[in-house]
């Protein structure tokens, strides 16, 4: 018999033995070899229950039966339109986002607009080169993410080439907009004067997976800069139409009661 | 005709996906189907109907609004550009052209000035739009209708005319999805730092260059030097001899000349879409792309198919994930995307995540179609018909909506694939041994472009009870050229029976049953059968493995002769060079061709490492011979899963597909066990290089 890995304290046997003459593993001793004997009947339920030599059944169905056979049956089945119930099942995570749209300029963000998403987030697992931001209920961590294309507005290059115009006319944009996500269950009328939105500027792609719960600067300080910060959101001194977009925010997290 | 909005594309919940806006602007209302044209025109067929996109359409969900502006055609404004049109800063405004549009936008057709800029309250307005249709868009597109060429890209926005190209899209779209720099060149000199872009570099050193894994060794690197610093243009391969069959959008070296500059700046390839907009992304940019939208996918590889899907004697590979659908043509000895599709092929079939995919020429043309059932993500159940479009991928040409006649669609309906009338057109067994009083056994015959029940079994078959434990084989037992039904039942009689049913093409007689026990094996209820013509007589036999319920593991070679079986060989304990064991895992292939079929054997929780075995048949005995821990490059590990097939096209089975979330293999096994390609995460076939 093949030896027995005890120092791995596991009920496996170290390895195959490819000789023919090897012998054969006994899985379980408690039970018997195959012999020639013929199957002895099992009791089900205190009887032995065998099949009819013929197949047929003398028992009646207690229960639902398909429709008969149609004397003709016809190769139906061309598409008649779409499938065009609804599916059963939809989105039922009872999750949503919060989309934040902040202005920078000059390092300095604001609030211009929030907007609830239904769904649950792709949390990304690494930051993809461009700016990253972070948002952060005091020194917790709950969202952060990757803006691959912000501050700057391109032209199409020239269709016919003319010189000087062959690439794009760049501009760099002094004041820009982007978007957050944040989930919404993060997003509440309490959090709201605590939450830190940071942006950052990378001096090259973060390797590495992004940690969810620490910092962005404390995981890839050599890579980022941070150049806009937002502390805190004080309703009161927003625009009553913003007013009214972040507070509709929060009175929907408490409508939706799959949200802790 | 108020303002609304219509998805597109459909691919997920936005939360999960990448969603792209689109919006119109000086679209009236007798514009719209213009609009809408456009908009398929650009972003269907163009840009998600081409190479990057067109392979992860699935990480993105489109949604075009109909904006209905009062006047037809933007507003226009002309600029004195006095001769220096590279010079926006001493032009003067001629005339603006205010018309009444929803957006506002102004086009000028002046490239300093973007060919077009904002009206008084443009961005506002867009912002109300978005926020009003797409509040989670990721990426903006809007199309003015204007016919002058113009676009305008950043901050993830395209502002397009009428005049544009989806390659020129395309390009944008590597700035606003993937973060990707230009790689055309202005002349001019860099002399800063290493940028932070992945596809540009200041670095020549081979050693650290950023994308080195993408270039070959007997590259060379610098590949194209400028030979005019500071001058001329973006600089291909002139470091040597430029080998034949050189790609200048996927063999990938150091190139000088990029992000604005000729000269200290070095890009991937030649002529990637990030310089010259019509190629396909390089090697750098496209991983880069697929890096970024993988997790947006939802993809993996769990639920994958074979099939020789265009006839050409290999099988490829289906793949499907949640709504959508991927087919890989093999070339014998790797993997190509041909068909990537989201939400629904045209017939119509919508994806969705609990298709059940079967495999086989239903229509007898020797290309594979498929039958895909779908019982649980609907109100009602569907089975569809989805065969070759005549352009690499699927269409639906029959659908049966809940029932067809004399067959109504349950829950836990079980199909196997089987020609049982011998016309060369595979048919279906249907089984249901649970959702009814009685158990139920159909025979679906195809048309090639249908199917039409023939044969109904309410409750019984001749000489067989049915039971809802039933477990059922199709495979031609007589040698008649019909594929039989073989019926096992372990668990619900006092003694385990088998019933080999032999079609009449239009119907099941018994041919021969088994009580309690076969020539040399005694039935257990954990017998597992693997039907298969291990003698190569045309004739169906049979292997049986029994793990559990004995003290050793058996398997058994019982051949048929188109009546009944005859025990060839049993094996108690062990086969020649394989020690079996109660968890091993059998696939019937016929290893090396000789038109006798083996046995493909994996074990992973048995042994202290993994092992993957073939089991090769001469007609009466088994040779084993096989790999543990790794094949070639292939950790073998508990989640694998295989699937025999023949990807290299040579006459009988003989490979495997090996399969788990993250990894795609091809093995194959004659000579021997051997890794032949292994892809992580996507399939794609690298110059040189991969993506891990």
């Amino acid at each position: 018999m093949a030896r027995r890995n005890i120092r791995a304290g596991l009920d496996k046997l170290v390895a195959m033995r490819s000789d023919p003459s090897a012998p054969p593993v006994i899985e379980n001793p408690k039970l018997r070899t195959m012999s020639d004997s013929p199957a002895r009947p099992r009791p089900i339920r205190g009887q032995v229950q065998l099949m009819s030599a013929d197949g047929s059944s003398a028992q009646e169905p207690d229960g639902p039966v398909m429709e008969r056979v149609p004397e003709r049956t016809a190769a139906a089945g061309r598409p008649q339109g779409e499938q065009a119930e609804a599916p059963v099942e939809r989105d039922t995570s009872g999750l949503a986002s919060v989309r934040l749209r902040l202005r920078v300029n000059r390092g300095r963000i604001s609030v211009i607009g929030a907007h609830v998403v239904p769904g649950a987030i792709t949390v990304p697992d690494r930051l993809e080169y461009g700016l990253a931001y972070e948002v952060a209920d005091g020194n917790r961590l709950i969202a952060a993410g990757s803006v691959p294309d912000v501050g700057q507005r391109r032209s199409y290059p020239d269709p016919q080439g003319r010189e000087g115009l062959e690439g794009h006319h760049l501009e760099e944009l002094e004041s820009f907009e982007l978007n957050v996500r944040l989930p919404q269950k993060a997003f509440t009328a309490r959090s709201l004067p605590r939450l830190r939105v940071t942006l950052f500027r990378m001096k090259e792609r973060p390797e590495g997976a992004l940690v969810r719960t620490q910092s962005l600067f404390k995981q890839f300080p050599n890579q980022l800069r941070s150049i806009a910060e937002l502390r805190g959101i004080s309703l009161t001194e927003m625009p009553m139409p913003l007013q009214n977009q972040l507070r509709s925010a929060i009175a929907s997290s408490r409508e939706q009661p799959l949200l802790r | 005709m108020p303002d609304s909005v219509t998805q597109i594309l459909r691919s997920g919940p936005v939360g999960a996906k990448k969603n792209i806006a689109v919006l119109g602007d000086g679209f009236a209302e007798g514009d719209q189907t213009a609009y809408n044209n456009k908009v398929k025109e650009l972003l269907i067929d163009g840009v998600f109907g081409n190479d990057y996109f067109y392979e992860d359409i699935q990480a993105f969900n489109i949604f075009r609004v109909n904006l209905i502006s009062v006047d037809s055609g933007v507003s226009r404004r002309v600029y004195d550009e006095k001769g220096t049109p590279a010079d926006g800063s001493d032009d003067t405004i001629v005339s603006t052209t205010l018309r009444n549009t929803a957006l506002g936008y102004i086009y000028s057709g002046s490239w300093a000035h973007c060919w077009l800029e904002n009206g008084a309250d443009t961005a506002t307005r867009v912002q109300d739009a978005l926020n009003t249709w797409v509040p989670d868009y990721d990426l903006v597109l809007i199309i003015l209708n204007e016919s002058g060429f113009g676009g305008c890209g950043g901050g993830g926005f395209q502002i397009v005319t009428l005049g544009s190209s989806w390659e020129v899209m395309a390009h944008e779209f590597g700035h606003g999805a993937g973060g990707l720099a230009d790689e055309y060149c202005q002349p001019g000199t860099y002399t800063g730092g290493e940028p932070g872009s992945v596809n540009v570099t200041a670095n020549t050193d081979r050693a650290t260059l950023k994308w080195g894994s993408f270039v070959n060794p007997a590259t060379p690197v610098p590949t194209g030097i400028n030979p005019n610093p500071g001058a001329g243009r973006c600089t291909n391969h002139n470091q040597g001899t430029r080998p034949a069959g050189w790609d200048s959008s996927q063999d990938a070296g150091l190139f000088e000349g990029a992000q604005y500059v000729t000269s200290g700046k070095y890009r991937p390839v030649e002529n990637c879409r990030m310089r010259g907009n019509s190629p396909p992304y390089c090697p750098v940019c496209y991983t880069e792309m697929k890096a970024r939208h993988h997790a947006y996918t939802g993809r993996n590889f769990l639920t994958s198919h074979a099939g020789d899907f265009n006839g050409d004697g290999k099988h490829d590979l289906l793949v499907h994930n949640g709504n959508g659908i991927m087919i890989y043509r093999s070339g014998g000895a790797q993997l190509d995307l041909v068909f990537s599709t989201v939400d629904r092929v045209p017939g119509s079939w919508q994806f969705m995540p609990n298709d059940r995919f079967y495999i086989g020429d239903f229509n007898g043309d020797g290309k594979d179609e498929v039958v895909v059932y779908n019982s649980t993500d609907w109100v009602m159940e569907y089975l569809g018909l989805l065969v070759d479009d005549g352009d690499n991928g699927l269409k639906l040409i029959a659908r049966y909506d809940d029932s067809m006649p004399g067959w109504q669609f349950q829950k836990g309906d079980r199909f196997y694939v089987a020609d049982f009338d011998g016309n060369g057109k595979k048919d279906l067994f249907v089984v249901n041994g649970a959702d009814w009083a009685i158990p139920y056994v159909g025979m679906l015959r195809s048309s090639g472009s249908g199917f039409t029940l023939v044969q109904r079994y309410d409750g019984s078959m001749p000489g067989w009870q049915m039971r809802s434990g039933d477990r059922h084989y199709a495979g031609d037992f007589t040698g008649e050229g019909r594929e039989d039904l073989w019926v096992f039942n372990g668990t619900e009689w006092s003694i385990p029976y088998l019933g080999i049913l032999r079609s009449t093409g239009a119907a099941l007689a018994m041919q021969k049953r088994y009580d309690g026990s076969m020539p040399g094996w005694q039935m257990r209820r954990g017998d597992r059968h693997y039907i298969a013509d291990f003698n190569g007589d045309g004739k169906k036999d049979l292997y049986v493995f029994n793990g559990e319920n004995w003290s050793i593991a058996y398997l058994g070679m019982l051949a048929s002769d188109g009546r009944q079986l005859a025990m060839v060989k049993r094996y108690d304990g062990n086969a020649p060079g394989w020690q079996m064991r109660k968890d091993d895992l059998h696939f019937v292939g016929d290893i090396n061709g000789d038109g006798k079929e083996d046995l493909f054997v994996y074990n992973s929780r048995n042994w202290f490492r993994e092992y993957l075995g073939t089991m090769v048949s001469n007609g009466s005995a088994l040779a084993c011979a096989w790999r543990h821990d790794w094949v070639g490059e292939w950790n073998l590990g508990s989640v694998d899963r295989f699937i025999p097939c023949n990807y290299e096209g040579v006459a009988g089975r003989r490979n495997l597909f090996v399969h788990n979330t993250d990894w795609f293999g091809m093995i194959r096994a004659t000579p021997g066990l051997s890794l032949q390609k292994i892809y992580y995460q996507w399939i794609h076939n690298y110059r040189h290089g991969r993506n891990w």
